[in-house]
């Protein structure tokens, strides 16, 4: 994408009735965005944790992206090693993330403002790239922290589940709310530092489920489950989900297991490593950033209480219920 | 005066103080102390027992009393093996920039 010689100006005053909260930010926007839910007192008295979404066409957005300064600054593979997204950055224009089959989005330096130019795209496909990218990014950008988990509620305080990308972290969730736990956040948790104690805000309300996860998506319709869309083995699905902001009080590290291991829950020492590299937009690397995120990993550490939860292939029923029983008992201590 | 310089000798180092640049920031883990370079980005794991000599050196007044106080500590351990290993910590973690020596 090119700037044109008349950069457009972009509409900033474009009605967006479309409104709610998710990863510790108010959300306005122009079109109807999958699971944006109710928003906790904390995030609604935020003036300041707000992003504004819209669609433009691409010539809008390519006008407003420069030709020159910019550098790649992240680039996010699939397992399969394709490329899922590449991120760049100029200093004034903010960051353009390009992502096959998912459009161009433009995040403003302050993540205050994200643009897509999505032309002819399928609604279902560009929105599951704001949700995975430029969301997490504004978030990033206005000072809230993004792990790689999963999170339900269990007796009012948040259970997280941090692994990499295919460890179960939503068939986990899938299960511990079919055991009665309540949904609140898939593949991302927003971390945020509240007078020194860390604090948890709700994700958007879409669940990607996959095969393992496919039988509990009868029963997870009590909890107000709308299928979204099914496709290659992965059912995504909107929940509703609790709109609080809420302590952070277990955290479980998965680890893949050989299937005839036993599902088990035991305790961890702190790996800060491990949580600095669970930790979303790496790409954004200002030192203010880093000495945020070290912070955060910092209190992570010393205020959660962190398990190793062991997930032998097949095993997700067995480590639900040794999960919900396990943080059942650590939410009473 | 202040350097980086690795190759300080022995007795310079051990009368010299050490501070944390502006730019480096560290934390103490359960198993480990985990020191930030925010000018980098990069991160620098120390076993406990650097961990310790790090919270040490930032404390005292020289490198020399941090050494008689971490002597005392570890007084199950050679004095000579405890100035030995301090003398190497400071010298590694000035190469690193993680440091800065400033002689008297």
């Amino acid at each position: 994408m090119r700037a044109a010689t008349s950069p457009a100006a972009a509409a900033h005053d474009a009605p967006a009735p479309f409104t709610g909260c998710a990863l510790g930010m108010q959300i306005a926007a122009t079109f109807a965005l999958a699971g944006l839910g109710g928003c906790s007192q904390s995030v609604r008295e935020r003036d300041d944790r707000v992003v504004r979404m819209r669609t433009i066409p691409s010539a809008d957005l390519a006008s407003l992206w420069p030709a020159a300064q910019t550098r790649e600054v992240g680039r996010v593979l699939t397992l399969a090693g394709e490329t899922a997204a590449i991120t760049e950055h100029h200093a004034e224009a903010g960051y353009l993330i390009t992502v096959p089959g998912g459009g161009h989005h433009l995040v403003d330096p302050d993540g205050r403002s994200i643009r897509s130019a999505v032309d002819g795209i399928p609604p279902a496909w560009w929105q599951a790239a704001v949700a995975a990218h430029c969301l997490p990014l504004a978030a990033t950008l206005q000072g809230i922290e993004l792990f790689h988990a999963s999170a339900v509620v269990i007796a009012g305080q948040v259970v997280g589940l941090m692994g990499g990308p295919a460890t179960g972290k939503s068939t986990l969730a899938a299960r511990l709310i079919q055991l009665g736990a309540r949904f609140f956040a898939d593949d991302m948790i927003a971390l945020e530092m509240q007078r020194r104690r860390l604090v948890v805000h709700a994700g958007l309300g879409v669940v990607r489920l996959g095969p393992f996860a496919q039988t509990a998506v009868p029963s997870l319709a009590a909890q107000g489950l709308r299928t979204l869309r099914e496709g290659d083995g992965r059912t995504v699905v909107e929940l509703n989900r609790d709109v609080a902001t809420l302590p952070l009080r277990s955290l479980y590290m998965l680890r893949p297991a050989p299937r005839d291991a036993d599902a088990a829950v035991t305790t961890e020492i702190p790996d800060p490593l491990r949580l600095l590299s669970s930790t979303c937009n790496l790409s954004v690397r200002e030192p203010e950033r880093l000495r945020r995120q070290f912070e955060t990993v910092s209190l992570l550490g010393s205020q959660a209480r962190i398990f190793n939860a062991r997930l032998p292939i097949g095993g997700d029923r067995e480590l639900a219920r040794a999960i919900f029983e396990h943080a059942a008992c650590e939410v009473l201590r | 005066m202040t350097t980086n310089n690795a190759e300080l000798p022995r007795e310079r180092m051990f009368s010299a103080a050490v501070r944390l640049p502006q730019h480096v920031v560290f934390r103490e883990f359960p198993a480990e102390t985990v020191v930030l370079n925010l000018d980098t980005g990069k991160y620098h794991s120390l076993n406990p027992v650097g961990g310790r000599f790090l919270q040490m050196l930032e404390r005292t007044a020289s490198v020399g009393e941090g050494l008689g106080r971490l002597q005392d500590e570890f007084a199950e351990q050679d004095p000579a093996e405890v100035e030995a290993a301090l003398y190497e910590f400071c010298v590694d973690l000035a190469a690193r920039g993680l440091i800065e020596v400033e002689e008297s």
